[in-house]
C-alpha cells in the first residue's frame, strides 16, 4: 500500500486545521506540510513534490489559481474555497474536485478518494479542450494582474504596467517598465483577456497598450509602424491598422 | 395680484426669522390694500360719476373697503400657505422614500455582496473547525455571528442607532475576523464617552470596516492594523477609521461601491452638513466622517 503525500495551502489556520483533522482518519495519506500563502505554496510544491494538494483560492498577493499557472508539473489538486464562481476555471486547470467551505468529512473523503485514484495515472494534458472551454466561457472579466515566474519566485505584474506583449513560440513576452517577463500562454488568450479599450492586437506578434503609442508612421504603400514612447518600433498589420483606426478614432 | 401673493409666500419662507416674515406681510398687505382701494375707488367714481348719493356712500365706506381688502389678502395668503405646506409634505415624503430605498439597497447589498457571502461561509468553516478542537470557542463564535447577522439584517424600520450599538456590532464583526486571521489583524478603538449615545445612520460604519479588512488583512502576509477613533466636539461627531495595508498591493481604483454608498447616505441624511474625507499614503488608508450629532427632524 502506497502512501500519498499531501500538502495544504490555505491562508486561514482554522481552515488548515479542519483538513488536518479530516486527514487523521485516513491511514493512506501523510501530511508533508502546510503553507499559508501562494508564494510559500509554490516553493513547497517544487521542494516537496506532494501527490495531492488542498488549495484555497483567495489568498493574499497570489491566488491559488495564479500560483497553479506557474507550476510545471502540478500535483493532483483539490480546491477548498468559499467561492463558487471559480469552479469552471478550477476544472479547466484539471482539479479533481472543488470543495465548498464548509464541507463534511463524507464530502471530504469523496474528494480525497477521487484524488488518490488519479495519482499515478498518466496525466492527460487537454490543452486544446481547455482553450475551447475558455472561449466558451461567457463571463467577460478582464485581467488586472498577471503572475509570472522569475527563477524560483513568483512575481505579480499589474496589467497597467505592461507596455506591450510580444509572441515568442509557446510563450508571450511581457514588456514592462520593470523589465521583460515570459508567460506561458497564447496571444489569443491575452487578446481576449486584457481590457479591450487599453490594449490592441496590432500584429500577429504584438499587442500594444494604446496609451503607450507615441505615433503611427506609414512605411510602404500598405504598411505601418507604431513608435512607442520609449522609441521602440513595432510593425502593424493591415488588420491591426484598422483596429487602431477604430480605437484611436482617426 | 394673486401671483404676487404666491411669490411673497414662497419668498418669505426662505428667510427664517419670524419678525421679517411678519413685517414682509404687513408691508405687502398695506401695499396691496392701498392699490386695491385706490384702483377700485377711481373705477367706481368713474362708473358712478352721475349718482350723487352713491358717491356720498362711497366716501363713508372707504374704511370697510380697506377691511375687506385686508380679508382678501389674508384669505389668499392662508390658502397659499396651505398649498405650500402640502407641497412640502409631499417633498418630504418622497425624500423619505428615497432614503428608505437607499437603505434597503444597502441592506440588500450587504446580504448579497458586501457582507460578502464568503465572509459568512469562511466564518462557518472556522466554526466547523473549532467544533472539533475547541467546542467552547465554536459556540462563542456562533453566538457572535448570530448577533452580527441579527443586527445587520433586522433593521428594517430603524434608520438610526446609537453609536454605541453600531460599534458593538462592528466589534462582533471584528471578533469574528479575528478568529479567522488571528495575529494578522490588530483592532483598536478609542471612543470618547459623550459619543456613545449619539444617533448615527445605521450600518454606516460596516462598509468602511469591510473595506479596511479587504484591502488590509485579506491582502497581506504581515500584521495589519485597524484603528477607530470617535470624538464629539461642538455637536459635530468625528469618526476616523485608519488602517494599514501592504505597500506593494495593487493601486486601488476609485472609491468603490461601499464608500460611495456611505457618501450618498450621509448626503441624504445630513445634506451638506456632513463630510467624508479620505487620505492615503503608501501603506495607510484613513477615512474621516464628520456630521452633526443632533439632527433636526424636518
Amino acid at each position: 500500500m502506497s502512501t500519498y503525500k499531501v500538502l495544504i495551502i490555505d491562508d486561514e489556520k482554522l481552515a488548515r486545521d479542519i483538513i488536518k483533522s479530516y486527514l487523521t482518519n485516513d491511514i493512506e495519506t501523510e501530511l508533508i506540510g502546510e503553507c499559508d500563502n501562494g508564494f510559500e505554496g509554490f516553493k513547497q510544491i517544487n521542494a516537496l513534490t506532494p501527490d495531492i494538494i488542498f488549495l484555497d483560492i483567495m489568498m493574499p498577493k497570489v491566488t491559488g489559481l495564479e500560483m497553479l499557472e506557474l507550476i510545471d508539473n502540478p500535483p493532483v489538486i483539490i480546491f477548498s474555497t468559499a467561492y463558487d464562481q471559480y469552479a469552471i476555471e478550477a476544472f479547466e486547470k484539471n482539479a479533481v474536485d472543488y470543495l465548498l467551505k464548509p464541507y463534511s468529512d463524507e464530502r471530504f473523503n469523496e474528494a480525497l478518494n477521487k484524488a488518490k485514484k488519479k495519482v499515478g495515472q498518466e496525466k492527460m494534458i487537454p490543452e486544446n479542450i481547455s482553450q475551447d472551454i475558455q472561449s466558451a466561457n461567457p463571463k467577460k472579466e478582464y485581467l488586472s494582474r498577471i503572475a509570472v515566474k522569475t527563477g524560483a519566485k513568483i512575481q505579480i505584474i499589474p496589467v497597467d504596467k505592461i507596455d506591450y506583449l510580444e509572441a515568442m513560440d509557446d510563450y508571450v513576452k511581457l514588456h514592462t517598465m520593470e523589465g521583460k517577463f515570459l508567460k506561458q500562454h497564447t496571444m489569443k488568450y491575452f487578446e481576449a483577456h486584457l481590457p479591450a479599450e487599453d490594449f490592441v492586437r496590432i500584429h500577429r506578434s504584438y499587442i500594444v497598450k494604446v496609451k503607450n503609442i507615441h505615433r503611427l508612421e506609414q512605411m510602404g504603400k500598405d504598411s505601418h509602424i507604431v513608435i512607442l514612447n520609449d522609441k521602440t518600433e513595432l510593425n502593424v498589420s493591415r488588420a491591426g491598422y484598422n483596429k487602431l483606426k477604430e480605437v484611436l478614432d482617426f | 395680484m394673486v401671483p404676487g401673493f404666491w411669490y411673497i409666500v414662497k419668498f418669505t419662507s426662505a428667510s427664517k426669522d419670524d419678525l421679517s416674515l411678519i413685517s414682509t406681510h404687513v408691508v405687502a398687505a398695506t401695499m396691496t390694500v392701498a392699490i386695491w382701494v385706490s384702483v377700485a375707488g377711481l373705477l367706481l367714481k368713474y362708473l358712478f360719476k352721475d349718482q350723487e348719493a352713491y358717491l356720498l356712500f362711497f366716501e363713508g365706506a372707504i374704511i370697510w373697503r380697506i377691511i375687506i381688502g385686508m380679508m382678501y389678502y389674508s384669505i389668499s395668503i392662508l390658502i397659499f400657505y396651505l398649498i405650500k405646506y402640502y407641497l412640502n409634505m409631499q417633498e418630504k415624503a418622497s425624500r423619505e422614500l428615497e432614503l428608505q430605498a437607499l437603505l434597503k439597497d444597502a441592506e440588500l447589498r450587504m446580504l448579497k455582496s458586501q457582507i460578502n457571502p464568503h465572509f459568512i461561509f469562511n466564518s462557518l468553516n472556522s466554526i466547523s473547525a473549532l467544533t472539533i478542537t475547541e467546542p467552547k470557542s465554536a459556540q462563542k463564535m456562533v453566538i457572535k455571528l448570530s448577533d452580527f447577522l441579527r443586527y445587520s439584517l433586522g433593521k428594517d424600520s430603524v434608520q438610526r442607532n446609537s453609536l454605541q450599538d453600531e460599534i458593538q456590532n462592528i466589534s462582533h464583526y471584528m471578533d469574528i475576523e479575528k478568529v479567522r486571521f488571528g495575529d494578522k489583524m490588530v483592532f483598536t478603538k478609542n471612543i470618547s464617552d459623550e459619543c456613545q449615545k449619539v444617533l448615527v445612520p445605521n450600518l454606516i460604519l460596516q462598509p468602511l470596516f469591510e473595506n479596511a479588512i479587504k484591502y488590509g488583512v485579506y491582502e497581506s502576509l504581515e500584521t495589519e492594523t485597524i484603528d477607530l477613533v470617535c470624538q464629539l466636539e461642538n455637536d459635530i461627531l468625528t469618526l476616523n477609521i485608519h488602517n494599514s495595508f501592504p505597500a506593494d498591493s495593487l493601486a486601488r481604483k476609485g472609491e468603490g461601491i461601499g464608500l460611495e454608498n456611505v457618501r450618498k447616505r450621509l448626503q441624504l441624511v445630513y445634506g451638506n452638513k456632513a463630510t467624508m474625507a479620505i487620505s492615503k499614503s503608501d501603506n495607510t488608508f484613513s477615512i474621516t466622517l464628520k456630521f452633526p450629532s443632533k439632527i433636526k427632524e424636518k
